[in-house]
Parts: C-alpha cells; structure tokens; sequence
C-alpha cells in the first residue's frame, strides 16, 4: 500500500517535470544568452516601428520635403538630417524597418513553405523523386543567390512584391536541403513507423509526424535567413534593381545617397547602420536560437 | 665559420657595387652633350573607350573625342562657339538657288602617311554615306546628307556638293564632329584610320587606352605640342578625379558636381564650369488622357517649381530653362510665355479638371545624363510637386537602355528626356517637336501644323534676322501648346591640371586638343 501510494507521488511529480516544454526551456535558456536578447531587443524595437512607425515619424517619409531643405545635416528638427529632396532621413530609416521585415518574414516564408514541401517529399520518399528535385536545388544553388535574384528581377521589373519573389525564389534550395537532411534523419524512427503502420496517409505523417520533429534547425536556419534576405534586398536596391520611388527602402536610400558621399555623407551613414543594426540582430538571434535548441550544448 | 660566411657576403657586396657603380658611370661619362629630352606626354581621362575610330559608324561623344585629333572636317566651329570657319576647305561658294555649293580645299595638307589631299578623298568619305551607299550602322548620315543629291571632284582641289533644296543647317551639320571627318579611303578606318590632324593614331588597347603620336608634319602653322597623347579609360568618377588631383593624368571629364568641391580644394586642378549646349525636359504623352488635352498640360507645369530644381537639385550646376533651347544660340526667345509656377491656381485647375482622381505614370531614366545629372531623382522631385496639388503620380525608373522602348511605346503619361546640340542652330533642337519626327525624335505624339509650317520655312530661309524671327515664333507656338515643361540646361564640366593651357571647353561638347600645352 505504502508502496504504492509512494509511486502515485512520484508519478505525480514526474509529470510536473515533463511537463516543463521544450519551447520553454528554449526560451529559459535563450534568455540567459545576453547577446541574443540584444538582438531580440533590436528586433522588438523593428517589429515596434514597422507595427507603428506610421504614427511616430515625424514627418511624411514619402513626400514630407521640401527641395529647400535638402541636403541638411542632423540637427533639431531632422534628427538625422534630409535627403536629396528634403525629406527627413529619420522618418524615411523608420518607415523603412517596415519594408525590410516585410520583404524579410515573406520571402523566407515563402521560401520556407515551398523548401518544406519539396525537402520533406524529396527526403521522405527517396529514389528517383529525391533525384529530380535535389539536383533541380543544386543547379540553383551552383549560382549566387544574388546573381540569380538580379535576373530575376530584371525579368521582373522593380516593386517590393517582385523583390520578394525573387529572394524567396533564388532561397529555396537551402531550406529544402536542410528539410531533406533532416526528414531523413527521422524518418526511420520508430513512431514514424508506427504512424505508418496503423495506416496514417502520408501527409499526414509528414504533416504531424516528420515535420515537428524538424523544427529546431528549420527555425534557426529561418532567423538567419531573415538577415539575409534584408541584407538581398538592400543590395537589390543599392544596384537600383529595388523598389520603385519614392519608397523609403534602405538599400535604395544608401544607393542613392552614395552621390553625396563628399558633400552629405549623413545619405549614407545612416540607412547603412539601419541596414548594419538589423541584419546584425538578427544573426544575434539566430545563433542564440541555434545554442539554445541544440540538445548536444543542453546543459545537464 | 659564421665570419666567413659573412665575409665572403661583404665580398660579394662589395664587388657588386663597384660593378652597379661602373654601369652607372657609363652615360655619365659621354653625357657632356644636352639629355634627349622626355618625351611630352599629356594624359586625358574618361568615362568609357570609343566604339571606332571612324566616324562615319558613330554617334557618341566619347568616339568623337579621339577621331577629333586624328581627323579633319571641311569646316570647322570656332572655340567657344558654333560659328562655321574654314578648316580643310579653304572657302566656299554657295549657288543663288542655295542648292549648289563648291568647296575650295587647302593646299599643301597631307595625310600622315605623306600623301596629298585631294578632292577625290573627299568625295570618297562623302559618298559612302550618301543614300544609295549608307549602311544602317551609319547612325548620322541620314540627318546630315538628307539633302543631298550628289558630291563630285570638279578638280584636285575642288568638290561640287548638290542639294536636292535649300538647306540652311547643312553648312553647320558639316563641321559636327560625327558628319564628314576626312579620312585617308581605305577598309579599316575603324581600325586605322589615316587622316590629316594633328594627332595620329598609334595603337589601341580595347577598354584601356588610344595612343596618339604627334603629327610632325601637321599641315597649320602652329604645330601640335604633345609627343604622345593618351585617352586614358578609367570608369569610376570618383576614382577619375583622384587621378587628376594626384596628376596621374591631365584632364577628365565626366566630372559630378558632388566632388567639385573636393576638386577644386586640392589647389592642383582647374575646374571650367560653361553653359552647356543642352536642354533637360518633361514631357507629356499627348497620344492619351489626360494630357491629349491642353489645359491639363497647363495645370500641371503649373505645379512644377523649376527654379527650385535648378538650385536644390541640381545645387546650382545648371540654369533654369525659360524656352526650348539655351540662350546663346540664335532664334533664342527669351519670353516665349512658358507657363508659370504657381500652385494655387495648379490646385484648383487640378481639382476642376478631375486630375487628382486620374493615376498619372511618370516613368524616368535611373542613371545620371549629361543634361540631368541626378538622374531618376528628377522624376521623384517632380512627384512631389505633383503630390503638393493633388495628382497622385506613380514612379517607374528604368535603365537608359530600356527607356527609350518604353517612351517609344508610350508607357508613360509623363516622361523625361534631354538633348545635347550638334550644331548650334535652332533645327537642331526644335526638330524634337516637329509633326514628322512622330515615331523617331518626337515622343509626344504632339504635333501642330502652325508649327511645322514655321519650322520648314526656317529651314528655307539663309541665316539671318528673319530666320530667326521664324524660330522665336516657333517658341511661342510651343510655349502655348505645352508639349514639353523645360527644366534646365546643364553646366559642362572639365577639369585640368593647373599647368594645362590653352583649353577651353566647346558649347557642342567636343574635344579639341590641338593648341593645348603644359
């Protein structure tokens, strides 16, 4: 009796234990990382602005100007000073964290959902299907991923959504290998099996058993991506291959500032620390992410 | 050990410099007599490299730059402006009916293979661009020998040329760079061309440089300077003007006026700042609505501040426009009656006309342009304007290359563009507007018979106070229809070592190193 009842307590306290989830102990973990709470800091202060940038610039970013006023350096009433056609700097880098998240969640999202299927059905079915779609990724991967999205845009034309497309596109050959190397290394799994023995379709396998198995590196690789798609997008824009004026991108900012690097060098610095601060946070992010769900540096 | 080692290295040492010293005698010793002087070397910078050397296969000034020194025409501008002189043809009579004319050449000119001048050279180099010979690569010869029926030796020294009518411009289309230069016939003018300038060619290293050698037996009084004379490329502006102040060249063009400043500051370089022989332009695609209709027009050039342009955008490198050609050709009107800048009444008349419910498309050229150096941020400035009373405009900037398709196709409501004068005379650029220009020059698809009529008779009548009456009319008929909004003429910038003398810089762009020392 005695013994029993010891067990129902241990039982009881077992659970509690389990019941600690992964994701938070990530998160307990990620916390304690200090560079990656800067960059989540940095990336908090971006989500802010892009949410509600509209309501704190201080002057109109796309037509707030006057030519009178160009060229001015940082002072009281422009923080960061005026562009070439006299719009306030600072309103233009807030009203740019917009665009680049923008343009950043959907091209890796996009990215992300077309690697995931093509990776998943490459890795879990095999054979010739694997073939085909793994060397179709590695003739996109033998090009670099800009020189492929310039093409693309060049068929294109300039436009946010066309920059998107390009990024995501020439983007999804990385994340199907990681998928891939990852659906196979569970694949043969027991409860895998087991799902496909009880007669799981699979979809379904794939959908409930394979992929949130994979998740960790999917989520790390996606952060890292993020940076990388904001910094491919401002390269677009430097190589006037961006969006269409007057948007307020950074890329395109820097390109166009970089007439005036003797005479208004503040067109320059700028949109390139916002540029610097953001993919910088980030790749902070990411390898925390990384550290934290790696279960090799799980601490005891 | 060691020591010995280090004495024999010493050893060594020792007799090496004796041996170094003993060579370096040598010159020394029978120098008594003056050094071969160095040879003079004058170094130009640019942009990009000529596509050829013979000019009847080109339309760039960057080709013309260096066919200039190598070539001559018959006639010639005057520095500083666009007035004829004789050059290669010593004078010239013109028939009463203007349709004959005989060129009287120079005697004694050579080309720099030793051989003479002659009036069949001339007809030579006239008749292979004549209609029957042209070849579509010959992108001038349509403009400059439309008129022009035949081109006959009539002795050594004299050629006939017969129009099929009266063409005034044509004396001057025959001193433009790119028309006829005189070269020796030959297959592979392009590739070596023999003519009679100061300078001639040497070799070329494609995407690098053109050698020139001094022409010795230049046939002026005054001989050229240099003994060798180098088109340098080098692409970048910036890395362009480093150049010049660090004097690893002489002069550059191509200059941006953000690193005047920087230039000029260095106390080694000289920057010459002209007014340029250029028009920068919006117009309106007048194929369409809104702007088939006039008052629409109106309403529009009312919104736009050009002087604010000229002084913030363009920071002062350039003047304001106040008709369609720059104020010291002849047949310039100073007031046309250009619509003013005035944005109330662009307001309500935008409001009236229902414009600020109708999406505009402004499309532009991304890249910087002689007559518009900032490029597709001229078209931004003008959306702002636009925004100011109520049009909401959209912005679509293209690569040059692309560009000129899509103007051709009329993709846009609004549009840039500029011109860069050949020749100085009025024709040259008020053609860009002509009825019959429809489809080549003239994008707007606008065209008035009064105008026309009024361009046609200019071209008829001899230079003089009535020609040009009929130009400064022509003005008028464009200032009221509106088809263009005139922006700016830009400055021409060049920029030379302090040492550098005896250079100017020329209204029609081109580059004349004869004369020029250092």
């Amino acid at each position: 009796m005695t013994e029993e009842v010891k067990n129902e307590s241990n039982e009881e306290i077992v659970p509690v234990e389990q019941g600690v989830s992964p994701w938070r102990d990530m998160w307990d973990r990620l916390k304690q990382n200090k560079a990656a709470m800067f960059g989540l800091a940095i990336v908090g202060l971006l989500v802010f602005f892009a949410l509600f940038g509209k309501y704190l610039t201080p002057y109109d970013p796309l037509y707030g100007g006057s030519l009178k006023e160009s060229l001015q350096g940082p002072s009281r009433a422009h923080w960061l000073g005026t562009d070439e056609q006299g719009r306030d700097m600072l309103s233009r880098i807030i009203a740019g964290a917009a665009i680049s998240l923008r343009v950043g969640l959907s091209a890796v999202g996009i990215a992300l959902s077309c690697g995931m299927l093509i990776g998943a059905v490459a890795g879990y079915y095999g054979g010739k299907i694997d073939m085909i779609l793994m060397r179709l990724m590695d003739i996109m991967l033998a090009f670099p991923s800009l020189l492929l999205a310039i093409a693309f845009m060049s068929v294109l034309g300039r436009g946010i959504e066309n920059a998107i497309i390009a990024i995501s596109i020439v983007t999804i050959p990385q994340y199907a290998r990681i998928v891939r190397g990852s659906v196979l290394s569970v694949k043969e799994n027991e409860y895998v099996q087991a799902a496909r023995a009880i007669g799981n379709p699979d979809w379904r396998i794939i959908l409930y058993h394979v992929i949130p198995n994979i998740l960790p590196p999917i989520i790390v690789r996606a952060t890292l991506g993020i940076s990388i798609a904001i910094l491919d997008t401002s390269a677009l824009g430097f190589l006037g291959l961006g969006v269409q004026p007057p948007t307020a991108e950074w890329g395109t900012m820097l390109g166009a500032g970089r007439a005036y690097f003797f005479n208004a060098n503040h067109l320059v610095l700028f949109p390139g620390l916002a540029i610097t601060f953001t993919v910088m946070a980030f790749n902070l992010l990411g390898d925390g992410l990384r550290d934290a769900l790696d279960p090799r540096i799980r601490k005891g | 050990m060691k020591n010995m080692k280090k004495t024999w290295i010493a050893l060594l040492l020792l007799v090496a410099m004796i041996l170094s010293a003993g060579c370096g005698a040598q010159p020394a010793a029978d120098g008594d007599e003056p050094a071969q002087a160095e040879p003079k070397i004058f170094v130009y910078a640019r942009g990009s490299d000529s596509i050829s050397l013979d000019s009847a296969f080109v339309s760039d000034g960057e080709s013309s730059k260096v066919l200039n020194q190598i070539a001559d025409t018959l006639v010639r501008y005057k520095d500083g402006s666009t007035e004829i002189m004789p050059w290669l043809a010593e004078s010239w009579d013109i028939s009463e009916d203007g349709t004959e004319y005989l060129f009287h050449l120079r005697e004694g000119v050579k080309f720099h293979d030793g051989s003479d001048l002659t009036a069949e050279d001339v007809v030579w180099n006239f008749d292979r661009q004549l209609a029957d010979n042209r070849t579509s690569d010959m992108p001038y010869a349509s403009f400059t020998f439309a008129d022009v029926v035949s081109v006959e030796a009539v002795d050594p020294l004299t050629v006939k040329i017969i129009l099929t009518k009266p063409s005034t411009p044509f004396i001057a289309n025959l001193a433009m760079s790119l028309s006829v230069q005189i070269y020796k016939p030959g297959d592979d003018v392009a590739e070596n061309p023999i003519g009679t300038g100061s300078y001639k060619f040497d070799s070329w290293k494609k995407d690098e440089s053109i050698t020139l050698l001094k022409n010795e037996d230049f046939w002026g009084d005054e001989k050229p300077s240099f003994d060798k004379l180098i088109f340098k490329v080098t692409k970048e502006n910036a890395v362009r003007a480093t150049e010049l102040m660090s004097g690893q060249v002489d002069m550059i063009d191509g200059i941006s006026f953000n690193d005047v400043e920087q230039l000029e500051s260095s106390g080694e370089v000289e920057v010459e700042k002209v007014a340029g022989m250029n028009i920068n332009y919006m117009a309106f695609n007048t194929t369409r609505a809104p702007f088939d209709n006039k008052e629409a027009r109106v309403a529009i050039a009312k919104a736009i501040n050009t002087q604010e342009i000229v002084d913030f955008l363009y920071q002062g490198y350039a003047t304001k426009a106040e008709s369609f050609f720059p104020d010291f050709m002849p047949g310039y009107n100073g007031d046309p009656g250009l619509t003013e800048y005035d944005v109330e009444a662009a307001k309500a008349e935008v409001a009236a006309l229902g414009l600020d419910q109708t999406p505009i498309k402004i499309i532009c050229y991304s890249n910087p342009r002689p007559y518009n150096p900032a490029g597709g941020k001229l078209a931004e400035t003008v959306q702002a304007y636009l925004n100011e009373v109520g049009v909401t405009a959209e912005v679509v900037v293209y690569p040059w290359t692309d560009y000129r398709d899509k103007v051709n196709q009329y993709e846009g409501d609004i549009y840039f563009m500029g011109w860069i004068g050949d020749n100085g005379d009025p024709d040259n650029f008020l053609t860009l507007l002509e009825g019959a220009s429809i489809g080549g020059l003239n994008d707007t698809g606008w065209s008035s018979p009064e105008f026309d009529a009024l361009m046609n008779k200019g071209r008829e009548l001899p230079n003089g106070e009535e020609r040009w009456e009929t130009y400064r009319q022509a003005q008028e008929v464009l200032a009221q229809e509106v088809p263009w909004v005139p922006i700016s003429h830009a400055l021409d910038l060049g920029a030379w070592r302090t040492n550098v003398t005896g250079y100017e810089l020329h209204p029609t762009g081109r580059v004349n190193l004869f004369g020029v020392d250092k």
